[in-house]
């Protein structure tokens, strides 16, 4: 027993130190067949200073840009990103993520180059769908999508029967308004979401499918109360909604209302023949001209908007640093 | 004191004690630490001594207030601590090595009485309440320092494939252990050669491990990803964890009987391979392992049990 203990442990040495060497000479092999080639990292010219600058860590100008390392709050801490870009400071060229604390296969995603692919030379800032970008290079919820309702106020309709369609959402229905006019006042209102397959989001809210909360009213009975609301004050000005897209104004709604304001203004519209002008038009073009729309990973809207958000500060400091004068000089003392 | 001790059987004695065992186990994990600080840095040892040195402090503490026998030399706790720090990233922070070592030593092994008694493989429960609590600590990666590029933080290969990504890494940086991992998991070579050293000495039975690999391998090729009979087999195999799981986790004496051994790493195989086609883990060995340690029970009723004293059916 112990002769067999002390050949095991010898020979368990000899194999290990053998192992070494196959591990470190595989080694040695491949990279004499890579070094030829080089990396392909550019050579840092020179460091910038990032003192006093929020969220940015580091900034470095290489020889062929800038690569800035940005700290952005995500979903379950920060997110640690290095931004590079071309030259000019207004190319994104390439995007990292060297630290990530989001949820697994959710916000974690936003490291899979699926989504890291989109930043490779595209122009900065960069928003996600239905966001705009702010002067400071916050990304907010963009505002366009609602209309100025109160085009919609004193106008007169014309009667006939309305019909708005929205895209189909998430969840598969394509939601609907069905406005009536007669004597030119709105007389019935009907707010629906119906699926591909005909099923109808009043039909299984009442059936018990689609269920908001476990005993308040249905979909269809808040869906009706916000119609007869409509109805009543024939005009949506009265439905304030707050930042989440639900409003106190009819009691007993707590869906978000949006798509139906949407749509019941575009009916009315139709009715009373005028135009519905977005109210932050201008915001919206500028950031469509100026930046590059990134898709967001699906499901993880904080991941994806803190990236987005890093990215645009990344650039709004090197923005900063460009039309520093002393900045430029020194830099081109280098 | 003439009280009498009442001691249950059996009573054969041979040399072979828990503590020359678990020595054993211990030396045939050095290689593959070898491995780790040479991949990983330095920093792996001091984590891998941290990792022992909370177990079977936490065991000796344990064992002292409780006033039981102290059997925290017998090396069962070095070993749970070697395993626990080998399935952590080596960025991983020191508190999470210490909270999982402590949470392994005494709510997984003390708590149900000690050696031999836990329902289950301790340093696998505790790289999983890791994974639960932690995930985005657990299960970032980083590169071997060997490789020319900075030390970025990753999946595994099998995590990176997974999520459509390409391996990036050849079958033999796989084999040799040059690719992002946790510590002792990514040099498969180091691994076997723990391994095979085990089987010399008898300590282990390799039917159960090879019986495991097999299952995986078996299911993950005929429900590849693309399709029946399309799983890449040396991906599965190199990839991810398998070696280390089989090797070192599956081979709890659990069972005694040759069957009861093979039905019990059948079902472990089972599971890491559905959790590794249908999930969104791309490895799945902790949950196949830790399942099938919870089912040892169960699963004993399917065959009949050798009894002691009688010929081997």
């Amino acid at each position: 027993m112990k002769n067999k203990t002390v050949k095991g442990i010898i020979a368990l040495a000899v194999v290990t130190a053998l192992s070494f060497g196959i591990i470190i000479g595989s080694k040695a092999l491949s990279t004499d067949m890579t070094g030829s080639t080089g990396t392909t990292e550019a050579k840092v010219t020179e460091e910038l200073d990032v003192n006093d600058v929020e969220n940015i860590d580091k900034a470095v100008k290489t020889e062929d840009g800038y690569i800035v390392t940005v700290r952005q709050k995500g979903y379950g801490g920060d997110i640690v990103m290095n931004v590079s870009f071309d030259e000019a400071a207004s190319m994104i060229t390439k995007l990292e993520i060297t630290e990530q604390n989001e949820t697994e296969s959710l916000g974690s995603k936003i490291t899979e180059s699926d989504f890291l692919n989109q930043f490779n030379g595209i122009k900065a800032p960069v928003y996600l769908p239905g966001m705009t970008v702010g002067e400071d290079g916050s990304v907010e919820e963009s505002n366009s999508g609602t209309a100025d309702l109160t085009v919609l106020d004193n106008v007169t309709f014309t009667d006939g029967t309305y019909t708005a369609k929205a895209e189909p959402d998430s969840n598969g229905f394509t939601e609907e308004v069905n406005l009536t006019v007669k004597d030119g006042k709105i007389t019935a209102v009907n707010w629906d979401g119906i699926k591909e397959d005909g099923t109808k989001k009043s039909v299984i809210s009442e059936n018990g499918e689609y269920v908001m909360t476990e005993d308040g009213p249905t979909w269809k009975e808040q869906a009706e109360a916000l119609a007869d609301a409509l109805i009543q004050n024939q005009s949506l000005t009265f439905l304030e909604t707050n930042a989440e897209g639900k409003t106190d104004a009819v009691s007993g709604v707590s869906i978000s209302v949006g798509g139906f304001i949407s749509l019941a203004a575009d009916c009315m519209a139709q009715a009373a023949n005028v135009e519905l002008t977005p109210s932050h038009e201008e915001d919206t073009d500028t950031s469509a001209q100026n930046g590059t729309q990134i898709d967001a990973v699906s499901g993880a809207t904080v991941s994806s908007t803190a990236v987005v958000t890093g990215i645009n500060h990344a650039y709004e400091f090197l923005q900063t640093i460009s039309n520093d004068s002393s900045v430029r000089k020194s830099t081109k003392t280098n | 004191m003439d009280q009498v001790r009442i001691i249950n059987g059996p009573h054969l004695r041979t040399d072979r004690t828990t503590r020359s065992i678990m020595f054993h186990v211990s030396l045939s994990l050095i290689p593959a630490l070898l491995g780790s600080i040479y991949f990983f840095g330095i920093r792996s040892l001091y984590l891998t001594g941290l990792s022992v040195a909370v177990c079977v402090t936490t065991e000796y503490l344990w064992q002292k207030l409780t006033n039981k026998q102290v059997t925290a030399g017998d090396f069962s706790a070095v070993v749970t601590g070697i395993l626990l720090a080998f399935n952590m990233p080596s960025t991983v922070p020191v508190w999470i090595i210490v909270v999982t070592a402590v949470f392994s030593i005494l709510f997984v092994k003390q708590m149900f009485g000690g050696i031999g008694n836990n329902f289950a493989n301790p340093a696998l429960m505790g790289r999983l309440l890791a994974m639960i609590l932690w995930p985005g600590t657990v299960m970032q990666y980083t590169a071997p320092y060997t490789l020319p590029a900075d030390a970025v933080s990753s999946a595994t290969v099998l995590g990176a494939v997974k999520n459509g990504g390409e391996a990036g890494y050849s079958y033999i940086q796989m084999f040799l252990g040059e690719t992002p991992g946790a510590l002792g998991e990514t040099s498969k070579l180091l691994l076997l050669v723990g391994f095979v050293y085990m089987c010399y000495m008898g300590i282990v039975n390799a039917e159960a491990a090879l019986t495991y690999i097999a299952t995986v391998l078996i299911l993950t090729f005929i429900f590849g990803p693309d399709g029946l009979f399309t799983g890449d087999i040396l991906l599965n195999l190199l990839g991810g964890g398998l070696i280390l799981g089989a090797c070192y986790m599956l081979t709890d004496y659990v069972f005694i009987s040759r069957r009861g051994r093979l039905l019990y790493a059948v079902t472990a195989g089972i599971i890491t391979a559905a959790i590794r086609i249908f999930s969104h883990y791309p490895e799945g060995i902790c949950f196949g392992i830790l399942t099938a340690n919870c089912l040892a029970g169960g699963l004993s009723f399917l065959y009949k049990k050798h009894i002691y004293g009688t010929k081997k059916a």
